[in-house]
């Protein structure tokens, strides 16, 4: 279950596979300013950038195109309507789309009856191979923020399989921890353990990461 | 074990979002409390708050960027103009609710003064009615600088009293009065003094003087206020004899 070693794209410099290929130093510095002075160009700037890694989210909450891209919208929407108006997150504008994002996916995802259509699709064949990253295509590499996945891949993988399991289907598959003890057959106490001790180690290898948006 | 370890074994499970609906509500009930666990909450939030990347990027649909781009854009104003459409119409409510309320005390009023008018017009019926009824009428125009007005004195055989109108003659000057006097066989009797507004009509109605006695006619004077001797005090305004 555990993800593969992520590849290098050839071609790339050390230095170019670790951060990936992101914006201009000047267009990043900019575009947060620009978004502020609502600069719909900015705006088109950041959904082209952002909205595939909110649809990944999305979808694998959801398992529901249509709806993972009316909850991207909704991010992108409460961001251009509150940025530059409310204190956001201090990790960056990337992280706070992700959260957004992922809330509202849940809110959707334990607020709608089919709901139990997924978790018994769950139950009897697990997650879906392709919603969390199993392995990538070489062009991926291409996408902003891929050094950022890269970082938080790693983080994972050297989780031990039970702790990354209960990961994927908790945080990326939306599980409750009942759920997650009927999926795995565990004790519900199990799972909160297995659960404590991922997040644990994942706290202190993803804090170092920085926005790659200012 | 207290009842705050429960909360401590589960803040990275409610900062993550993993919680059951229920425990997750009574958790951030807490929050709003504990100011310990918020701290907690905010700083492995910020630790974690990459780990949703760990999904890999899905490509979006053809036309899913321009789309939701006009979306973004489009929905507020769409909003605004909803705002706006229910504003203006809350505007032209308020204004129709403020204009039929004026209208209506407008109306209120106009039937009050209506109905005033309608008083006043009877009572001058009435008093007409009596004079063309009198059997004595008498009427004197009295001018003087800036103004033209008279008196008129009638006697009501029905209540057996006299009544006198005074009509466009300026207030009395400070500490002097009108007075109304009567001419008798026995001499002349002290009336009433008599209050002028200046702008409207003065109405007094008097018994006959002494009860019984034969009026031939009467006199309107105006002099110092409070003079009831009998004599004759003041200036002379109108002298009428039946």
């Amino acid at each position: 279950m555990s993800p593969p070693p992520e590849r290098t794209p050839a071609g790339e410099s050390p230095a170019q596979a670790k951060r990936g290929p992101t914006l201009e130093v000047g267009q990043v510095l900019s575009l947060h300013e620009r978004l502020v002075a609502r600069d719909e160009h900015a705006l088109a700037e950041l959904i082209e950038v952002a909205a595939p890694w909110l649809l990944a989210v999305s979808q694998a909450m959801l398992s529901d195109a249509d709806e993972a891209e009316d909850v991207v919208q909704e991010a992108f929407t409460i961001v251009w309507n509150r940025i530059g108006q409310v204190s956001e997150d201090p990790r960056g504008l990337i992280a706070w789309l992700l959260r957004i994002a992922r809330n509202r996916a849940i809110d959707r995802l334990r607020g709608r009856k089919r709901r139990m259509g997924k978790v018994a699709h769950l139950l009897a064949h697990g997650p879906d191979a392709d919603q969390v990253a199993q392995a990538e295509e070489p062009n991926e590499a291409a996408t902003p923020g891929w050094h950022v996945h890269r970082s938080v891949h790693a983080a994972l993988q050297a989780l031990p399989p039970e702790q990354l399991i209960a990961v994927q289907l908790a945080y990326f598959q939306g599980l409750t921890h009942s759920e997650l003890a009927e999926r795995l057959g565990i004790p519900i106490g199990t799972v909160k353990t297995r659960l404590r001790l991922a997040f644990d180690k994942l706290r202190p290898a993803l804090a170092p990461i920085k926005d790659w948006i200012v | 074990m207290t009842a705050h370890d429960w909360y401590l074994e589960n803040r990275v499970a409610f900062a993550t979002r993993t919680l059951e609906p229920r425990d997750e509500s009574i958790f951030a009930n807490h929050l709003s409390r504990c100011e310990e666990c918020r701290a907690a909450v905010a700083q492995m939030e910020g630790e974690l708050a990459w780990l949703p990347m760990g999904v890999k990027p899905v490509a979006p649909r053809p036309g899913v960027t321009r789309k939701l781009l006009e979306r973004v854009l489009y929905r507020p104003r769409a909003r605004w103009w909803r705002w706006a459409a229910a504003i203006a119409s809350a505007a032209v409510l308020a204004l129709s609710l403020g204009g039929w309320t004026k209208a209506r005390r407008e109306i209120v009023e106009l039937k009050t003064a209506l109905a005033s008018h309608r008083g006043r017009l009877v009572a001058l019926t009435d008093s007409l009615s009596a004079i063309l009824g009198a059997e004595r009428v008498l009427q004197k125009t009295i001018a003087g600088p800036g103004y033209e007005g008279g008196v008129l004195i009638f006697y009501d055989k029905d209540t057996e009293r006299w009544n006198v109108v005074l009509h466009d003659l300026p207030p009395a000057r400070s500490g002097q009065t009108y007075r109304l006097w009567f001419v008798t066989r026995s001499g002349v009797l002290p009336g009433a003094e008599v209050r002028v507004s200046g702008s409207r009509p003065t109405f007094v109605t008097l018994p006959t003087p002494g009860g019984s006695a034969q009026v031939m006619g009467a006199m309107l004077t105006v002099g110092p206020a409070g003079g009831t001797s009998g004599n004759r005090r003041g200036v002379e305004l109108a002298h009428l004899i039946f």
